[in-house]
């Protein structure tokens, strides 16, 4: 009975799935990927339930839940809808989808090697959220049903700052200093661990160590930077 | 002569206002109820983090973001936390729980202190694990950086203790009793002189100590004179 509706399910996420333009897209012609990101060699284990880490991971949402300000649960919601663009708080605010269209294709294509690279990961670990573990942890977000390892915001927030830094290698301490406080906007949300978070950071750098090998992509950081140049220009003088 | 400069540093370190001599200043021997021979130690504490592991980087982003993030009221309470003693314990308690009405309880947590002190600065010896601040130059503590090692949290061990036993004392008070508890350990990530798994550490440590005093009758009997002291203050507030 289980396994009929299992196959039933199956068949209607197909049918759907193929009826929705977005996903007719083929999903696994990469743009910059080439070859894939080994998980197993890039992320360690997420802590194991009830070790010293896990009660750590735990202790740290609790208490960022406990001390959480108003201030931090309006940044936990701007981080959950966040976009490359809020890196305009560092860059300036030349730094806009309608001054960069380069740009913005740029980073369409990156995720676009990126989300399946994610869905891989949460479920391959299989991590139950905060709120899952510990009942006395409310979220301040509506809480994703995907697995908590790792975080799916911080692997997107720091394959950006990644990015960015190439482009625009002036700003890297500003731009990671923001990832970083971005990032913990989901431990304030009280949605993700902090070693989810760390998770995210470390699968970003691999998936973009990865990708920057690939001549395509060194020549759009190349044509990004020619494309802001101007607008940094006259921030200049 | 490093003897003389390491004592120069403990003298200079704040000392709480409590129930005693800071144990560190006392010449009185730990081992009233408990020493650290009574315990099996790789049980009461597993080792912490390895350097650069998942669970050192996480350690170390809670604590520069507990920074980044640091309201002046999360200072305040870093600075109170810093000289915790267990008359903080009043703000769950009441004003009436203070050393002056209750000297057999002073005397008894002041002994409590000085053993799991004791237990504490000899695990610490035993991982030898560096502070926040010595691993990263990024992070300032806004409290004073002691000189010995980061794991278990002293002052984390000190406040479950102290839970656990004034829950013994007041069993109504208990999920207060350990949320304070759990307040004043996250202070030591607030001050940036600690580690999440440094205060996990601890709780741990606390609840291996607290298991041990519960089968100690002495320890029984030091609770029952304190009862007798606290029914006593009650009475006369009744009067």
């Amino acid at each position: 009975m289980m396994r009929t509706l299992k196959v039933w399910m199956v068949a209607a996420i197909v049918v759907i799935g193929s009826a929705n333009p977005a996903h007719s897209e083929v999903p696994s012609a990469h743009r910059f990927l080439r070859s894939e990101v080994d998980l197993a060699a890039s992320l360690p284990l997420p802590p194991a339930p009830g070790s010293l880490a896990a009660l750590a991971d735990l202790e740290a949402v609790r208490q960022a839940q406990a001390w959480r300000s108003p201030d931090q649960v309006a940044w936990a919601k701007a981080v959950d809808k966040g976009t490359v663009w809020d890196n305009a708080d560092v860059l300036g605010g030349w730094f806009s989808e309608a001054k960069l269209p380069r740009l913005a294709r740029f980073f369409r294509d990156i995720g676009k090697d990126l989300r399946p690279l994610t869905a891989a990961a949460k479920k391959r670990y299989d991590r139950p959220r905060p709120p899952r573990v510990d009942a006395r942890i409310q979220p301040c977000l509506d809480l994703p049903d995907n697995g908590s390892y790792p975080s799916g915001h911080s692997l997107y927030i720091f394959m950006e700052a990644e990015v960015l830094a190439k482009i625009f290698p002036e700003a890297r301490i500003a731009l990671f200093e923001r990832a970083h406080r971005a990032a913990w906007g989901r431990i304030f949300a009280g949605v993700h661990f902090p070693s989810d978070v760390v998770a995210g950071r470390i699968l970003a750098k691999a998936f973009v160590d990865e990708i920057k090998k690939n001549p395509a992509f060194v020549a759009e950081v190349e044509g990004c930077r020619a494309e802001a140049a101007p607008f940094q220009i006259k921030k200049a003088s | 002569m490093f003897k003389v400069g390491l004592l120069a540093i403990f003298l200079a370190m704040p000392a709480p206002a409590q129930e005693g001599p800071a144990p560190w200043l006392t010449s009185t021997p730990p081992g009233h109820f408990l020493r650290v021979e009574s315990l099996d130690l790789d049980k009461a504490l597993p080792p912490p983090p390895a350097d650069g592991s998942l669970a050192h980087l996480a350690d170390l982003e809670a604590v520069l973001q507990a920074q980044v993030w640091r309201t002046p009221e999360q200072m305040a309470w870093a600075k109170q936390i810093e000289n915790d003693t267990v008359w903080q314990f009043a703000s769950v308690l009441g004003t009436g729980f203070r050393a002056e009405a209750l000297p057999k309880a002073a005397r008894f947590f002041w002994q409590i202190t000085v053993d799991t002190h004791a237990i504490s600065e000899h695990l610490k010896g035993r991982f030898h694990r560096l502070r926040p601040p010595k691993v990263d130059a990024r992070i300032r503590p806004c409290v004073f950086l002691p000189p010995n090692d980061s794991y278990p949290s002293g002052h984390a061990l000190q406040a479950y203790v102290r839970a656990g036993v004034l829950a013994e004392l007041f069993p109504e008070m208990q999920e207060a009793l350990f949320a304070r508890a759990h307040r004043a350990a996250w202070g030591r990530i607030l001050g940036g002189v600690h580690y999440p798994t440094d205060v996990i550490g601890g709780r741990a440590l606390a609840e291996a100590i607290l298991a041990k005093l519960k089968a100690n009758p002495d320890f029984h009997a030091a609770l029952e004179g304190c009862r007798a002291e606290i029914r006593l203050l009650e009475i006369k507030k009744a009067v």
